[in-house]
């Protein structure tokens, strides 16, 4: 008797020991709550919500996912959030936990139920290559995209059947751009629609979905070949529209499904290889990939 | 004996799930910095603020390697991007790009990102 209470013992003893462990040491991506991050730099971490009464008690990293533990509208109408801190200086885990106003934040994971407002795009926003460095760059660009910069100021005006996939502006547009840093060229293959996270993304054109591809989390970035949760559909007459980096958590079609246009195919996300939640669409057309601003038609 | 093994599973089970995190050598974001400013300044492309840029380059990459969920996805993304921008053969860079879309693709975001920010100002 004694001697079956003793292993009883030892066998709580070791489950309580394996669960403290866990708690301890598993990294922070296999728990996520509500997760947030910014891109702004150093982003004040403080004791209580609202400036003026409280001192701050770290500093969030651009890009640091941080988890939301609860939120707090004061009464100027700021929200801000309470949220918890992970980091792991050398072998220990620091956890630090704070407040931080939200309008510096996005949130990754959870849904938004409306939209983001369409923004009119106009051609040269369409057309502009390494937009980030005013759209200059000395180096010559391949004919194909000089070709097809004409094309989207003549297709623009047209509505050829296809809608868009989401409201948002164009951050990223298609065509070849010389990497600023490395001189280094490469086709960007489709066109980056900035939105909030959790937007629907609706089907450009009906057609039948030929991938569809899930499973992704927001952080693993080899997910799916880092396309992340995407999916690919079939309008039958030679062209293809993909569909990437869409949230977790968001229905999905099922492979094979017939959609209409403006079905809902997922929500924008930040899942695969991305910096931030938005929408990567690609337009296939006869097996080449084609600038999407030649076919959709132009924003009011 | 159920004991020791219940132990060995235990143990098993915290080398998988390590806090991999700090394995990441920080090491690899100096690396980056100092290999970013040097092709800047090698070429002379004009960059406005580029020591502020490449800072912020290496500091994003550092940080996004170390949030993966995976160790072995979180190693070969730092080392692509540390090898991609000490590398200084074009030959060796496009086929470095046109084999590995996915940290390519990563790393121009993570340019622009931090090209927008240093424009706007570092501190909002």
């Amino acid at each position: 008797m004694t001697k079956r209470m003793g292993n009883q013992w030892a066998t709580l003893i070791s489950y309580l020991l394996v669960f403290a462990l866990v708690y301890l040491y598993a990294p922070v991506v296999s728990a996520q709550a509500s997760t947030v991050k910014t891109n702004h730099s150093d982003v004040n971490l403080w004791s209580g919500a609202g400036r003026p009464s409280h001192q701050t008690v770290g500093r969030i990293k651009r890009f640091e996912e941080i988890q939301v533990l609860g939120t707090k509208r004061l009464k100027s109408g700021e929200v801000w959030y309470r949220v918890q801190l992970r980091r792991f200086p050398g072998w220990r885990k620091q956890e630090q936990t704070g407040w931080v106003d939200a309008k510096f934040f996005t949130s990754i994971e959870n849904p938004v139920v409306d939209d983001q407002p369409s923004e009119s795009v106009t051609e040269a926003q369409a057309a502009c290559v390494n937009c980030a460095t005013g759209g200059k760059s000395t180096a010559p660009i391949p004919k194909q995209q000089t070709d097809d910069i004409a094309a989207v100021g003549k297709a623009i005006r047209n509505k050829v059947g296809f809608a868009w996939p989401v409201g948002g502006y164009v951050r990223s547009g298609f065509g070849y751009r010389r990497h600023p840093i490395k001189g280094v060229v490469k086709l960007h293959k489709g066109t980056d629609i900035s939105g909030n996270a959790g937007a629907k993304v609706k089907a450009a054109k009906g057609g039948v979905v030929e991938i569809s591809a899930g499973g992704c989390k927001t952080g693993r970035k080899s997910c799916n070949g880092g396309a992340g949760n995407m999916v690919t559909i079939n309008h039958g007459d030679g062209t293809k529209t993909r569909y990437l980096h869409m949230a977790p958590g968001c229905r999905m079609p099922k492979r094979g499904t017939r959609v209409s246009q403006g079905d809902m195919l997922g929500c924008v996300g930040a899942t695969g290889a991305v910096t931030g939640p938005h929408l990567h669409f690609e337009v296939i057309k006869n097996g080449k990939w084609i600038n999407p601003l030649t076919v959709l038609p132009k924003r009011r | 004996m159920k004991l020791k093994l219940q132990f060995l599973v235990a143990g098993l089970f915290l080398t998988s799930v390590n806090a991999f995190a700090a394995e990441i050598d920080r090491s690899y974001a100096s690396r980056i910095i100092v290999a970013c400013v040097k092709s800047v300044e090698q070429v002379g492309r004009k960059i406005p603020n580029y020591k502020v840029v490449c800072q912020c380059i290496g500091e994003t990459h550092y940080n996004s390697a170390v949030g993966e969920g995976i160790k072995s996805e979180a190693e070969d993304h730092i080392r692509w991007t540390t090898e991609f921008y000490e590398t200084t053969n074009m030959k060796k860079l496009q086929r470095m790009v046109d084999r590995n879309p996915k940290w390519s693709s990563f790393d121009d975001q993570v340019v622009d990102d931090c090209m927008m920010s240093s424009n706007q100002g570092s501190k909002k």
